[in-house]
């Protein structure tokens, strides 16, 4: 497998009121063509900042600086501006946000806000209308064609998570960052979610970095996974090697933490942080 | 969507309904009607006037002639000026397009500079463009409108570049058609000016507020991380959003512009519905005051209208078909609310008005009630006041305003010793005297003398060489120091026949800072008495609104709609008018806290209510519900300190609004009245053709004293606001 993105010593730092918050604290990865990578971690431990850093869609210095390089195939993306920088976010690079009921703009129709990825990135569509459709069909909205002059606070909250995806498929990425897509939805809407992501990433061979707090939904769906803590990458490895052998505590602690379906238990689990080292 | 416009309009139907019979009975509460004039004329016989009587239906009661009214008025016929000698419907026609004009013209105005001006603020948001532009902004929400529209009086009096007043030229009627038009926005540019600057402040700092909540927003993200040049994310994805709230305040805008026009329109002299309401008022021109209101009145409903309908189109979240349906009950209600309404004005008429005991015993109730509320205000506020005094020293923009007040109040509270004459001390041969100047000489300040040269236009020249020493504790005039000790001392003077004029004399030589000390006492304590009496209703009221709910939640919220949708000014003065023959002259403060009072009282309670229905469903009360406790004790103990620190902050806040009030009554002429000084009626002296022409700009100073007043409670009640609620802070820092 080909490394598609690289990311060296990526280090983000906060500044404000006078303290300086290290949010990520040199960490590489590769991420693999046609690979899906988990990231794990807690609130805090620097997973959203880092999906954010891949395009700088962090605040401007000096609230927030970005050190080290992201390589996309060559060349280093913190080191773009503008129209380069603009080429890559969503046409290269898509997201999908965790609450998609704000990140989708409430005063545009969904199929206005397809439309614009697709007017930037692939002017080359003759037929938009039809390519809509085509899109949210394939995430798995039902009549499509009925639904395109809907408003976002017209559809529930997975069928809003479907748009936000049919978006960022819109472009055809060559990663899709998902940042903990399911965790503002109900549980069986989840496992839709998840289930529809997996089917995506087959179909359109793509490279998807999954953003999570849960271990539960990278069990199914990960190839590898990247365990963060404090900013930090405290293991990482391939999905079954950390599920079943995990080395550094934290990762055991978080394991831990997954109910079981027949295990007997007054009080679910929770991390000790005086164990982790 | 025209099913729902009707449906709206039909609503209003009551209110309109209820507001003209509350003008009615405000204009029948006086005595004297507008054959008043033709009464004291002795050409005009008994016969005659009994003969206009009866044809006006004077000899009924005013209930008889409200219905006769009304039924005309259904069919558009609004009845007949007195003043004016025409059909009031002919003369508001006449009248209506000068103020729609001009509301328009300034709101569009606002618009145009304050868009783009507060996007700007919010995307370089802390930038020195972001600091100047809030700062300006601030300053100019604390300006009083009449004080800046003097100011442009000045302005064209002194450089010709504008006319001063009036629609337009004498010559127009003479001029080529193009030169008319252009002769009438020639005429039209001062006043939109100057009532859109207080727009334009406004409207900038909501729109920044705005706009930097969306740049915050999530979507905003979304728009970036899908390639979007910065420009589209800015100007579409978060401009679109930051609209909506924006068009909300467009309804408040309109009623703040009718009621602006008012006092433009006098000054600058043109003639539209407010200037013309403002005489009807003074003639007691019954049918076009009633008429002037209810458009008025109309004009705002539609105003509010109209931004329902916008906000519509533009949030595709608000769908307008809400919860308006019509039933039996609700038409019952409606129907059942205008009775009772008419029935309440028809018994507070049958109380006996005229009679002196009877005012008598109703101001006790009212001192007595100032008493109590004053008790009650202080016991609220004063343990919020304990937690939030350190922190607030801590602040420089808190510390610093709250010194400004207190020695301004310092300063009214020991006025008679610290100014060298009384308020009423004339000195005929001192007309227009400028400033004195001060220097050191023979080791102590002495002034300079001035002579006389030309009296008709007040010109002074100093006299080479020629001082006299100022005194320091002389004995003067005698007054009572705090009102009981009586003292002769003044902290400084100068010998008899010189005088001293730190700040100016007035055209008839009284000393304007005297005057300007003597006047303070009214604006500071106004604001303070007034704050306490709307406070002490308003939490009544509004507290059990929203704790009891039910009828008289419904009735008490029926009661602040109607008041709040007659146009401020309008009602002030109606108020002033009707309430004025029964208060003694000496007694004009009184009136005016008693008028303020009146209307200051609902946005409390609105705003009261809504916080009472918040607390109300938290679950500490439910508990304390559940566990059988007395509802006075819940609101005791429960509710009211979880709402006192918003009582302290909405108290502060809305000091300025008491302090404009009286201000634009005493210049209108309807306040304090001469020999009494106060800052507004100081400022009325300004308007003198003479004034402007020859520049004599110490008269202006009691406007600045008001916009030192108003910014220092904004300032303060903004600063209280972000150590309460740091929520609400309104980012004018990084």
């Amino acid at each position: 497998m080909s490394t598609l993105l690289d990311i060296k010593d990526l280090s983000i730092v906060f500044q404000g009121n006078g303290e300086t918050l290290t949010a990520v604290d040199r960490i590489s990865f590769p991420v693999n063509k046609g690979e899906t990578l988990a990231i794990v971690g807690e609130s805090g431990s620097g997973k959203s900042v880092t999906a954010l850093a891949l395009t700088k869609l962090l605040p401007d210095p000096p609230v927030c600086q970005v050190g080290g390089s992201i390589f996309l195939e060559g060349t280093d993306i913190l080191s773009l501006r503008g129209e380069a920088l603009r080429k890559i976010r969503g046409k290269r690079i898509a997201y999908v946000f965790q609450e998609p009921s704000t990140s989708l703009n409430p005063v545009f129709s969904i199929s206005y806000q397809i439309a614009e990825a697709l007017l930037l990135h692939r002017p080359d569509v003759k037929d938009q209308k039809t390519e809509i459709i085509r899109l949210l069909d394939v995430v798995g909205i039902r009549q499509p064609e009925k639904r395109l002059n809907d408003y976002p606070h017209q559809l529930s909250g997975g069928m809003q998570q479907r748009v936000m995806i049919a978006m960022a498929l819109a472009c055809q990425p060559d990663i899709l960052v998902a940042d903990e897509p399911t965790t503002a939805l109900d549980v069986t809407i989840q496992a839709q979610i998840m289930d529809l992501l997996k089917e995506l990433k087959t179909k359109l061979s793509m490279s998807i970095i999954l953003i999570t707090h849960n271990f539960g939904i990278v069990s199914g769906f990960a190839d590898r996974v990247l365990v963060m803590y404090k900013g930090k990458i405290v293991e990482q490895g391939s999905a079954s090697d950390v599920l079943y052998n995990p080395q550094h505590p934290y990762t055991k602690a978080l394991i831990e933490c997954i109910p079981r379906l027949g295990q007997k238990k007054e009080r679910l689990t929770t991390i000790d942080y005086s164990k982790i080292v | 969507m025209i099913g729902y416009i009707l449906r709206r309009l039909s609503i209003t139907i009551p209110t309109l309904l209820v507001i003209s019979l509350l003008v009615f009975f405000l204009m029948n509460l006086a005595p004297g009607d507008f054959l008043d004039t033709a009464r004291a004329q002795r050409d005009i016989s008994p016969e005659v006037i009994q003969k206009l009587e009866k044809d006006y239906g004077l000899d009924k009661p005013w209930t008889i002639q409200y219905v006769r009214w009304l039924q005309k008025a259904v069919v558009l016929d609004f009845g007949y000026s007195w003043t004016y000698k025409v059909d009031v419907s002919d003369l508001l026609i006449q009248r209506v397009p000068a103020t729609i004009g001009l509301a328009l013209a300034s709101l569009l105005l606002a618009w145009i500079i304050a868009l783009p001006l507060g996007v700007l603020a919010a995307i370089y948001k802390g930038s020195i463009f972001d600091r100047i532009s809030s700062g300006l902004a601030y300053a100019a929400i604390s300006l009083p409108e009449f004080f800046v529209a003097l100011l442009a009086l000045y302005f064209a009096a002194a450089t010709g570049l504008f006319p001063v007043g009036g629609l337009s030229s004498i010559t127009s009627d003479f001029m080529p058609a193009h030169l008319q038009v252009l002769d009438y926005f020639w005429h039209l540019a001062l006043p939109t000016l100057v009532l859109g600057l207080g727009g334009v402040a406004g409207t900038m700092r909501i729109m920044r507020a705005t706009f930097l909540d969306s740049i915050r927003a999530e979507y905003v993200t979304t728009a970036r991380a899908k390639g979007l040049s910065e420009f589209t994310v800015m100007f579409k994805h978060a401009l679109r959003n930051a609209i909506n709230p924006f068009i909300t305040s467009l309804g408040f805008a309109f009623s703040g512009l009718l009621s602006g026009s008012l006092m433009i329109e006098n000054i600058f002299n043109y003639p539209g519905l407010g200037q013309l309401t403002y005489q009807a008022f003074l003639k007691q021109d019954q049918y076009l005051v009633l008429a002037a209101v209810v458009l008025g009145a109309t004009m705002l409903i539609l105003g509010n209208l109209l931004a329902d309908l916008l906000l519509a189109a533009s949030d595709p979240r608000i769908r307008l078909e809400q919860r308006l349906t019509y039933t039996k009950k609700r038409i019952l209600i409606v129907f059942l609310t205008i009775l009772g309404a008419a029935l309440f004005f028809y018994l507070l008429s049958l109380l006996p008005w005229s009679s002196k005991v009877f005012w008598h015993n109703l101001k006790n109730v009212g001192f007595v009630l100032l008493t109590g509320g004053g008790l009650f205000v202080i016991w609220t506020a004063l343990p919020v006041l304990r937690t939030i005094l350190p922190r607030l020293l801590k602040s420089t923009v808190g510390s610093l305003s709250l010194a400004l007040l207190l020695l301004l109040y310092a300063m009214a509270l020991f006025s008679p010793f610290l100014a060298p004459y009384s308020s009423s001390n004339q000195s005929l041969s001192h007309s227009y005297h400028p400033p004195t100047k001060i220097l050191w000489k023979d080791g102590g300040l002495q002034i300079q003398i001035y002579k006389n040269m030309d009296k008709t236009i007040a010109q002074y020249e100093p006299i080479q060489d020629s001082t006299t020493p100022i005194r320091w504790f002389v004995q003067g005039e005698p007054y009572k120091l705090l009102g009981f000790i009586p003292s002769t001392t003044h902290l400084f003077g100068v010998d008899s026949p010189h005088r001293i004029y730190l700040a100016g004399s007035d055209p008839t030589g009284r000393d304007v800072f005297s005057r300007l000390l003597d006047g303070s006492r009214i604006s500071l304590s106004l604001g303070l008495i007034g704050v306490t009496i709307t406070m002490t209703l308003g939490f009544i009221i509004g507290g059990l609104s929203g704790y009891l709910g039910g009828v008289f939640d419904n009735i008490a919220m029926r009661a602040t709609e109607i008041i709040m949708s007659i146009p401020g000014l309008y009602l002030l003065i109606a108020l002033r008018s009707a309430l004025s023959p029964f208060f003694e002259p000496g007694e004009m403060f009184l009136l005016i806290v008693v008028v303020l009072s009146f209307i200051g009282w609902t946005g409390t309670a609105r705003v009261i209510r809504g916080m009472t229905l918040s607390v109300r469903q938290r679950a500490f009360v439910l508990a304390a519900e559940s566990m059988g406790q007395s509802r006075t004790r819940i609101l005791q103990k429960h509710v009211l300190p979880n709402i006192a620190s918003y009582l302290v902050i909405s108290a502060t806040l809305s000091i300025p609004g008491y302090i404009l009030g009286e201000a634009s009554l005493s210049f209108l002429g309807l306040g304090i009245q001469e020999p009494s000084a106060s800052w507004g009626l100081m400022l009325a002296q300004a308007q003198e053709m003479k004034v402007l022409m020859l520049g004599f700009l110490w008269l202006f100073l009691p406007g600045f004293m008001i916009f030192l007043v108003v910014i220092a409670f904004n300032l303060l009640g903004d600063e209280l606001r972000d150590i309460i609620d740091p929520k609400f802070r309104t980012d004018t820092r990084t």
